[in-house]
């Protein structure tokens, strides 16, 4: 298929906007999309979301975005895709409106749809993972994420030896700080973080259990097991979970790889542990204080939604369910 | 004998103490680990470091300590042995006693104490309800009213734990 052609089945298997897609459907008014420019997006998005399917080889598919003017980057899209060459794919890009948007690839490629979409602003419902679905064993439902392990970031040994525990709750945080997106600058946060508990706070080693950078790495702080320091004289049996940066109103938002993380990281620990769904709670259900932040906090519906779906195929062994599927960065 | 052993290591938690005291009654502590090591109600695997910890769980979810916890709230008592498999240890503390009040919202610690490997009192927390503060066993220097508190918390958790089949 050309490209022009895949452009004409991209108006002609436009899939529908979601509830939860709160951002503009970008359209290129039948112009081929290697390099053309989208019509308007009249609203502030955070990133793109395409879907369609390769009818040859995979190839990187990437996007640039106006800013006024100025055209930028082009920056390549991740996802995921299939054995029969259905993808769907992601570009995060800054918060912007009233922009256009640009694709190129040298793969034969139909897109299905393209939507500029405010990730973080993703109320209840459906999110952006959900489109694709396959049963599958509930065994391998709650796969482990990669975790990063205190080696890896430099961690310090803690001041004085851990409190066991089990763990029987999660809470989720924001670090009200940075929000790193690649692997290097994240140590740097996790260091100056762990040094801010252990020296600041006066804690004996980094607050949480585990904690997300904005490019999804899940980092391990404390070792899984042990007594926290992340809500005041509530933290046995308290999984702490902080994604990196500053979720308050008016602040940043987290990032879609982050959310995706956060929910893998969810479900393998509640499947693991045997935490329900409604053990999962914000900090700021627990104590007074604005964390984990308006943006992140919003999330937290859909996150528990998905930890109980995930409980549920652990419950039955017989049930077919539609699980999520996520990217594999 | 049991009391006494708790009193007396509750007595052994003076304000400002690096190491809060000995175990009074030594066989007190074999019969704790003793009893978690034979039917412990979960063994758990910890990761700390290099080193890898068996981890051998007794909990108790009847009310040991009536009338501590908020009405809807249930009493728990917990003890914790964690004996290193490989590495060198020292990551963890070898024993934990907890007493603890519990919902489906959250868990509070009423108190608890760490522990050495001889039983011997490290650290902990201990909740006053008069002035409903938690105090840091290292640091607080304890009332008579709150050492005795803390003598029944502890002695009826570990009395409990140890009376469970």
């Amino acid at each position: 298929m050309s490209m022009r052609a895949a452009v004409l089945a991209l108006l002609a298997f436009a899939a529908p906007l979601r509830a939860n897609d709160v951002g503009a459907r970008v359209e290129f008014a039948g112009r081929p999309f290697d390099g053309a420019a989208s019509n308007p997006i009249r609203t502030d998005f955070t990133g793109l979301l395409i879907q369609g399917r390769f009818e040859g080889p995979a190839a990187p598919v990437e996007a640039s975005v106006k800013s006024g003017t100025t055209w930028g980057p082009w920056i390549e899209a991740t996802g995921e895709s299939t054995k029969n060459g259905r993808f769907w794919m992601k570009v995060l890009v800054a918060g912007r409106k009233g922009d256009s948007v640009r694709l190129r690839t040298t793969a034969a490629v139909e897109v299905f749809g393209l939507y500029a979409t405010d990730f973080a602003e993703e109320g209840p419902g459906p999110g952006p993972f959900r489109n694709m679905t396959a049963p599958v064993p509930s065994a391998a439902s709650s796969p482990k994420p990669e975790v990063k392990s205190r080696a890896e970031w430099g961690a310090r040994p803690a001041a004085k030896p851990y409190s066991p525990m089990t763990p029987e709750r999660i809470t989720i945080h924001h670090t009200e700080s940075a929000q790193p997106l690649s692997a290097e600058s994240a140590i740097d946060e996790l260091q100056a973080t762990q040094r801010f508990h252990q020296n600041g706070r006066g804690w004996i080693d980094m607050a949480y259990h585990y904690l997300i950078d904005g490019g999804g790495r899940i980092w391990e702080g404390r070792p899984m097991a042990v007594v926290g320091a992340h809500v005041k004289e509530k933290n046995d049996g308290n999984v702490g979970i902080s994604l990196m940066g500053d979720f308050s109103k008016g602040k940043k938002k987290p990032t879609v790889a982050q959310i995706a993380s956060l929910t893998r990281l969810t479900r393998w620990l509640s499947a693991t542990y045997a935490i329900p769904a409604d053990r999962v709670k914000g900090h700021r259900d627990q104590e007074i204080t604005e964390c984990p932040g308006d943006a992140l906090y919003a999330q937290l519906y859909e996150l528990r939604r998905t930890t109980a779906a995930s409980a549920d195929l652990f419950a039955s062994t017989r049930r077919t369910a539609m699980v999520l599927r996520e990217p594999a960065w | 004998m049991v009391k006494l052993f708790f009193l007396l290591l509750a007595l052994a938690a003076p304000a400002g103490a690096a190491n809060l005291g000995r175990a009074a009654d030594p066989s007190m502590w074999d019969r704790l680990t003793e009893r978690a090591q034979r039917s412990p109600t979960t063994v758990e695997k910890l990761t700390v470091g290099d080193t890898e910890y068996r981890v051998f769980v007794v909990t108790l979810a009847t009310a040991a300590v009536e009338g501590q916890c908020p009405a809807e709230m249930t009493p728990r008592m917990t003890f914790y042995l964690a004996k290193p498999v490989s590495g060198p240890g020292g990551g963890v503390y070898p024993g934990r006693l907890t007493v603890q009040c519990t919902s489906a919202e959250f868990t509070r610690q009423e108190t608890s104490v760490d522990t050495g490997f001889d039983g011997g009192v490290r650290g902990g927390t201990l909740y006053d309800p008069a002035s409903n503060k938690f105090l840091d066993l290292e640091k607080a220097k304890l009332t008579p009213k709150q050492k005795a508190r803390l003598d029944a918390l502890l002695a009826g958790a570990a009395a409990r734990l140890l009376g469970a089949p």
